[in-house]
């Protein structure tokens, strides 16, 4: 059997030591084999950005300190790689695609400059791999691109830009945290289908990190929701979508207007998703949950539901939503 | 068909720049009934906010005109313009910037009736207290500040503060854009219920074309400041005519792994506005393209159920 490019076990970032601290992350275990997409998909708060930045080791300091788990890629954890091995992996292993593209990059230094210094790290410093590296993400007349600064591009542009930097080394994974957020739905179809291209040409892995079930169903193999710093259901996308077994993702999926029907309400989970540091004792849902049963005041643990679909909650839902 | 709240006729908002004019809008005509939601769908960079600010009166037209119950706003006296103020109120898409945040709940929603002026601080109170159950706050919450508050329930204050004046047309831009999903229904929901049962108009702008089918009677596409295509939510929404309407369709992804694949995916990118197309604005990206659209720009026509700017569709390719 294929190992998984990355796995992930019981990790969890709390804010500060010692085990009552406020835990963002809660016991996440994850696999990812290797030209797999996995999307990570939860309300803001959840989780997801710190699970993404995690990987890499991004997360601030403070965070840091309250990490506990393991984050095994390729064999080795990256929670206890030293320095040296940590910066290659960064880049040239695994790599990131953030929200918005002008944040990414460098405001005063022209688009050529950027991509070239990500592909210097590899020796392929030349204009040729560089104007390669554009055409490849679709950038029309790349060699006159290469003198344009982030400011003359358009929010797609740039992103396709954040894109070839990110793929400059050739990564086996990249992390993608909401990347067609900040996009006009036109462009993001473009820029999606683009992902779909480069994740064939490099096969790549990629963890997709989004709010979006629309894009989740157009680009991701396997989904994990996450709520509350938990990964509450982990399965292939097609049956995610038909048969989603927590009342959590069944809630959000049914309350996601679409262009094909207009009902009078749209069905809605009350309350809001808690604060980190205000999370409810047991199933951090059960106060919204519409299942909810005394047992739910015991957290429940991960259980298969099928080889290849797993919960986190005591009562599983039957059938299409 | 009831008298329209707000009507707008050829309305148009150029920019002076250098070496010539921004068309940010560009003969906008449509009208607000009461009771009905229109719809107002395009990309960063139609002209949205433009027609939004407008309305407002945060800006002035460089053409045409808005007229609140037949009477032209420009030719509006300060009574004519305060009634038109009380009447016409907006929610605004980031509700951390349109919340003062030095300023408690009670007085964030009194505002617009001491504006209006005519009710006694008791009055104003009780209104308060009314407004907050409707949007799903208690009268509990009126003593606190903004930050004390979600993204959620920031947003029902805004919509409270916007009920405040019992107004009869709601400008909604982008109400839910900033929220999670679970909070957009609740939110959509509110508003919904609350056009249905005070006989609300409302012009609901939206880049999402699932949203809009929800909120929506009517709906208006734009693309580059001009109107291309409108008709009934229903058709517009599923089956429409312009094919940059077809592109936002496509591109509305639908939460179904197996959806069908996309007969015409988008292409290409906004043109700039300040150097926009000859002829149809459309025609850079459109996969129907032919010489003519390069040439002719093709006028907003009638056609069964809703009007259409092209001439693939006026012409019948």
């Amino acid at each position: 059997m294929t190992q998984p490019l990355l796995s992930i076990r019981d990790l969890t970032v709390r804010v500060g030591k010692g085990a009552k601290a406020p835990a963002i992350l809660d016991g996440v275990s994850l696999d990812l084999m290797p030209g797999e997409t996995l999307g990570l998909v939860g309300e803001s708060g959840s989780g997801k950005s710190t699970l993404g930045m995690s990987v890499l080791r991004l997360v601030p300091q403070a965070l840091a300190a309250g990490t506990t788990g393991s984050i095994v890629y390729r064999g080795e954890d990256v929670l206890k790689m030293p320095g040296r091995k940590l910066r290659h992996i960064r880049g040239e292993e695994i790599s990131m695609i953030l929200q918005d593209p002008m944040a990414s990059l460098n405001p005063v230094q022209s688009i050529g400059v950027q991509l070239r210094e990500a592909l210097a790290r590899v020796g392929r410093d030349t204009p040729a791999a560089a104007e390669a590296a554009l055409a490849e993400v679709n950038i029309p007349s790349p060699a006159e691109r290469l003198r344009s600064y982030p400011h003359q591009l358009s929010g797609g542009m740039r992103q396709r830009v954040v894109s070839a930097i990110g793929l400059a080394q050739d990564p086996r994974l990249l992390i993608c945290d909401e990347p067609t957020t900040a996009l006009d739905a036109t462009i993001q179809f473009q820029f999606l289908e683009l992902l779909k291209q480069l994740r064939a040409a490099h096969d790549m892995a990629m963890l997709f990190i989004t709010h979006d079930f629309g894009v989740v169903a157009r680009i991701c193999d396997r989904v994990a929701v996450m709520y509350a710093g938990q990964i509450v259901e982990t399965g292939p996308v097609r049956e995610i979508f038909a048969r989603p077994a927590h009342p959590y993702t069944r809630a959000l999926l049914g309350s996601v207007p679409a262009t094909d029907r207009a009902p009078d309400r749209l069905p809605v989970i009350e309350g809001q998703p808690p604060s980190v540091g205000d999370r409810p004792e047991g199933c951090p849902f059960h106060p919204r949950c519409s299942a909810m049963t005394e047992a739910c005041k015991v957290a429940p643990s991960v259980t298969p539901l099928r080889p290849d679909h797993t919960l986190r909650c005591h009562h599983p839902q039957e059938g299409a939503p | 068909m009831s008298e329209a709240i707000l009507e707008t006729e050829g309305l148009g908002r150029a920019f002076k720049v250098k070496g010539g004019a921004l068309h940010a809008l560009s003969d906008v005509t449509l009208s607000c009934p009461a009771g009905r939601s229109i719809g107002i769908v395009g990309e960063s960079g139609c002209g949205k906010t433009t027609l939004n600010r407008l309305l407002l009166l945060l800006d002035r037209p460089t053409s045409g005109t808005v007229r609140f119950k037949g009477r032209d706003l420009a030719t509006l006296d300060t009574a004519g313009l305060r009634a038109y103020r009380t009447a016409v109120q907006p929610v605004f898409q980031n509700p951390y910037s349109s919340l003062n945040p030095r300023m408690k709940v009670r007085r964030i929603i009194a505002e617009p009736l001491k504006a209006a002026g005519r009710m006694s601080r008791a009055e104003i109170d009780a209104r308060v207290a009314e407004v907050l159950e409707q949007v799903g706050l208690s009268v509990k919450v009126a003593d606190r500040l903004p930050s004390e508050f979600s993204g959620g329930q920031r947003q029902r204050i805004a919509i409270a503060r916007a009920l405040a004046s019992r107004p009869e047309l709601l400008l909604l831009d982008e109400p839910v854009s900033s929220q999670d999903i679970s909070i957009q229904a609740q939110i959509l929901n509110i508003l919904k219920d609350l056009q249905a049962e005070y006989g609300l108009a409302t012009l609901f702008v939206s880049h999402d074309l699932a949203t809009v089918r929800f909120m929506c009677d009517e709906v208006r596409v734009i693309y580059l400041g001009r109107i291309v295509e409108e008709g009934p939510a229903a058709k517009i929404c599923t089956a429409p005519d312009h094919p940059y309407t077809a592109a936002l369709l496509a591109a509305a992804l639908p939460a179904n792994p197996d959806a069908a694949e996309v007969e015409t995916p988008p292409m290409g990118e906004l043109p700039s506005p300040l150097n926009p197309p000859t002829g149809c604005a459309y025609h850079t990206r459109c996969p129907f393209a032919r010489e003519v659209c390069a040439t002719t720009r093709p006028e907003l026509t009638a056609t069964a159920e809703g009007k259409v700017a092209c001439h693939k569709i006026t012409e019948g390719w």
